[in-house]
């Protein structure tokens, strides 16, 4: 795609990150796969049928309060941001057709499509972004960590919107595909009946109940959606799941684990869809209280975890190994020099005789809330056992879990769900005041790096970055991380199109806009 | 018929003291629970400003006497109040859920209850024999099964393997009359096993116990046959006990089959209860209370109505 408007001048040809295909087809899979699915043409028509994995009278179509999974899957079906993620993990644009920065990455500039029509009809114009992205600014939201480095948002002529950065960020464009920064009509405060730009409109909405939604005709991506409507029915018992699946009664079945992998991995109506993610459950370990201050022990109990168990039991081995860093092996910022910790009874008692601490339990606070939490906690309960620890678990309700006893503890599950990019992961999770460093991680010239990393451009250098700050958080190893989470849902054999996209299930939350039902 | 609206009053009054106490304590309950709406929406990376601003927002910032109050005085107008977490009115939320736990209710009861009388009534005509005796091992069985187990036992036979029924029972999609029976077959078979099992040992019990009773003795005396006395002489006397039996079975069908619900996706007033509990939302939380008191409430004075009038002892001997 060509640049049309005239570009303001302090940008550059460099900082143009829009690529000329995926600018016309945003959310475009990738190449499949299978050759199936490429074999056949995409067939019009049906209602798609998805069992989400929560159910809350809390579900809402609100973006500034969207919590939940099906909140995701929801906003992505109505409404649409500036930009979305494809398959590589790289933005691509969506609503803006283009976006650029200045060489310093403070000043990003995004270009709306021309011709894009809310539900109702009106036009989008940049005041409904400006308004949307200012809602975390202004109000309560869980996105206002997001934005927390927008220094103004601003439009630019008729179709141009500016932010300013008060630090540079070179990934700024994959934070504004998360789904908290879908685009809204300007003074919207009811969303009860959500108008957006997506590829559905919402015909009926009742919290904890279901939603319905049927094709929006003038739906800006051509040919999509395929399906006529979608229908997001909740099931929070993944066991309800698995068996709406096997018995035909839904097309997708989201968050699997366990006995229900096994089960849809046996049967002949269905089959896994596996999103890697960088997103993990953990043992996080506050390093600003006794006993958890404490290197050696730490380190111990991250030679005490059995990973491999953990992946290959637990997870079914839906998910990569864990090296207690924030970042996924097989990413290229992923730091190759750290040795792959394993379960060692030798070294965990080396470091257990430095920690001192004898036969003083050391209490874990383990919870259903985190996907495999209390596993962790038992395996580590059992190797510790072997080399001397005395590891008790305190096994505490999901109810509450992440505000009245996460973090609260020196020793204590974690769980993070992939962002879409990794700048955002260490801004949010690790650098010191970040909004979810809950282990006061801190490091010398950690938040220095961080800020470096996200202000460079240069593969090579970003790469050095990241390396240092990997060496720096496996060191101090504040939380054990056994394993990277796939994401893992169940998809009937009748279901085409979706394709992984590691920010979410379901093809990045988006697989009602992608997927079409085959005979 | 002056002592029945005796009864009827004092029982209403002792109703509304009961539904008072119940609002207060909840409420009492929810201020003691851990973390606030505010939090909870927010969530752990919510900053203390954020947090204070939505409270401020969802006027949580004044006194719990106060908002205990306000809900009060809201009720007391029939206004059920507004949900904290999704603003919207509650008099909107509880049609759906209610029609959901109703439908599950009233087909379970239109099943359950027939067949359960009818099993109690012939299990102690045989009392003794064969058929008792298995019936009862059966029955026992029954009553000690989770409803879980039945329920996804239920499942993987009808739907999952032999496919005649849905797994889930999305009613609003069922067009016709069949397809919606069809679609609630599984959960009302389910919660058909577990009444049928408790009201019809209860029926046999009291059918059983009566059957040394002099009046009871006095009839077989007179030459009514086996058959007569059970019908006739015993089941009138145990209809009191009996009403109270349904009753607390029906009840529990309105606020306790929060598994079935859940296994079957048909989000009832049980569900809404518990999601509300977990988000705080103190509002919806006591507008369920308050239904599920009152069906308590109201039902056993049906059944003591019922009873009363079957039995004119009972009549008098109520205060």
């Amino acid at each position: 795609m060509n640049e049309t408007a005239p570009a303001p001048s302090p940008l550059s040809r460099r900082g143009l990150i829009a690529g000329a295909g995926a600018a016309l087809l945003p959310a475009a899979p990738l190449t499949a796969p299978g050759a199936r699915a490429q074999a056949a043409a995409p067939r019009r028509g049906g209602v798609l049928r998805i069992a989400a994995a929560d159910q809350s009278s809390t579900d809402t179509f609100d973006p500034v309060l969207a919590r939940s999974g099906s909140d995701y899957l929801r906003a992505k079906a109505a409404y649409n941001a500036l930009t979305w993620v494809n398959g590589r993990n790289e933005a691509v644009p969506d609503l803006a057709e283009s976006f650029e920065s200045d060489d310093a990455a403070t000043r990003w500039v995004f270009r709306l499509r021309r011709g894009v029509r809310f539900h109702d009809g009106s036009p989008v114009r940049t005041a409904d972004v400006v308004y949307s992205i200012m809602r975390h600014k202004t109000g309560p939201s869980l996105g206002s960590a997001i934005v927390a480095n927008v220094a103004s948002v601003a439009a630019d002529g008729p179709d141009g919107v500016v932010f300013t950065l008060a630090a540079p960020d070179v990934s700024f464009p994959l934070a504004m595909s998360e789904l908290h920064m879908s685009i809204v009509k300007e003074g919207t405060t009811d969303y009860a009946r959500p108008v957006g730009t997506g590829p559905f409109r919402i015909e009926t909405f009742q919290p904890g109940v279901r939603t319905v939604g049927v094709r929006n005709p003038e739906y800006f991506v051509p040919e999509r959606p395929y399906v006529d409507g979608f229908e997001i029915i909740p099931l929070p018992d993944m066991q309800s799941r698995v068996n709406a699946l096997l018995a035909g009664d839904v097309h997708l079945a989201v968050n699997l684990r366990g006995a229900g992998i096994d089960q849809v991995r046996q049967s002949s109506a269905a089959k896994l869809l596996t999103t890697p993610t960088s997103g993990f459950s953990s043992v996080h370990m506050r390093v600003d209280m006794r006993p958890s201050d404490n290197l050696d022990l730490r380190l111990a109990l991250a030679h005490l975890m059995d990973r491999r168990r953990f992946v290959d039991v637990v997870l079914r081995g839906q998910a990569v190994l864990g090296n207690d860093v924030p970042i996924l092996s097989t990413s290229p910022l992923y730091n190759t020099d750290l040795p792959q910790r394993a379960l060692d009874h030798d070294r965990a008692r080396f470091h257990l005789g430095r920690a001192g601490i004898g036969s003083a339990p050391v209490e874990v606070y383990v919870t259903d809330a985190a996907n495999g939490g209390i596993d962790i906690g038992q395996l580590l309960q059992r190797e510790a056992a072997r080399a001397g620890l005395n590891v008790s678990l305190r096994r505490v309700p999901a109810d509450g879990y992440w505000v009245n006893v996460s973090g609260m503890h020196p020793f204590s599950n974690n769980q993070v769900t992939p962002r879409p990019s990794d700048d955002m992961n260490i801004a949010l999770f690790w650098k010191s005041n970040g909004a979810f460093n809950k282990c006061r991680f801190t490091a010398p010239d950690f938040d220095a790096l961080a800020d470096e990393a996200r202000g460079t451009r240069d593969e090579g250098r970003r790469r050095e970055l990241y390396f240092r700050m990997q060496k720096l958080i496996h060191d101090a190893t504040p939380q054990v991380i056994p394993a990277m989470q796939s994401y893992v849902d169940g998809v009937s054999n009748r279901v085409m199109g979706i394709e992984p996209v590691p920010v979410g299930y379901l093809g990045g939350f988006n697989g009602p806009q992608n997927a079409w039902l085959g005979a | 018929m002056r002592d029945l609206g005796r009864l009827l009053l004092t029982r209403l009054l002792g109703a509304l003291a009961v539904l008072l106490t119940v609002s207060v304590l909840i409420f009492a309950g929810g201020e003691m629970l851990p973390g606030d709406v505010a939090q909870i929406m927010l969530g752990e990376g919510a900053s203390e400003a954020e947090v204070a601003q939505l409270r401020r927002q969802l006027d949580l910032d004044r006194p719990a006497t106060e908002r205990y109050l306000d809900w009060l005085g809201g009720m007391a107008r029939g206004d059920w109040g507004v949900s904290y977490t999704t603003k919207r009115p509650i008099g909107e939320i509880l049609p759906v859920r209610a029609r959901n736990t109703a439908l599950l209710t009233a087909l379970t009861v239109a099943v359950a209850v027939p067949v359960a009388l009818g099993l109690g009534v012939l299990m102690a005509l045989l009392a003794g024999t064969a058929f008792d005796r298995a019936a009862s091992v059966v029955l026992l069985g029954l009553s000690a099964m989770p409803e879980f187990l039945l329920a996804t036992a239920g499942v993987l036979v009808f739907a999952v393997r032999l496919q005649w029924l849905p797994a889930i029972s999305n009613v609003s999609l069922a067009g016709t009359l069949a397809e919606a029976a069809r679609a609630l077959a599984l959960p009302v078979l389910t919660l058909s096993l577990i009444i049928v099992a408790q009201i019809a040992r209860m029926t046999r019990a009291t059918l059983v116990g009566l059957a040394d009773r002099p009046f009871i003795e006095m009839a077989h005396l007179k030459g009514a046959s086996r058959l007569r006395v059970v019908l006739v002489h015993a089941l009138a006397n145990a209809i009191g006990p009996l009403a109270n039996i349904v009753t607390l079975n029906v009840a529990f069908l309105v606020s306790g089959v929060v598994v079935v619900e859940t296994i079957f996706a048909v989000p009832g007033l049980a569900q809404l209860m518990i999601n509300a509990v977990s988000n705080r939302d103190m509002p919806v939380v006591e507008a369920c209370a308050m239904i599920f008191c009152a069906t308590y409430v109201l039902l056993l004075l049906l059944a003591d109505l019922f009873g009363a009038t079957f039995n004119p002892r009972l009549r008098r001997s109520t205060p």
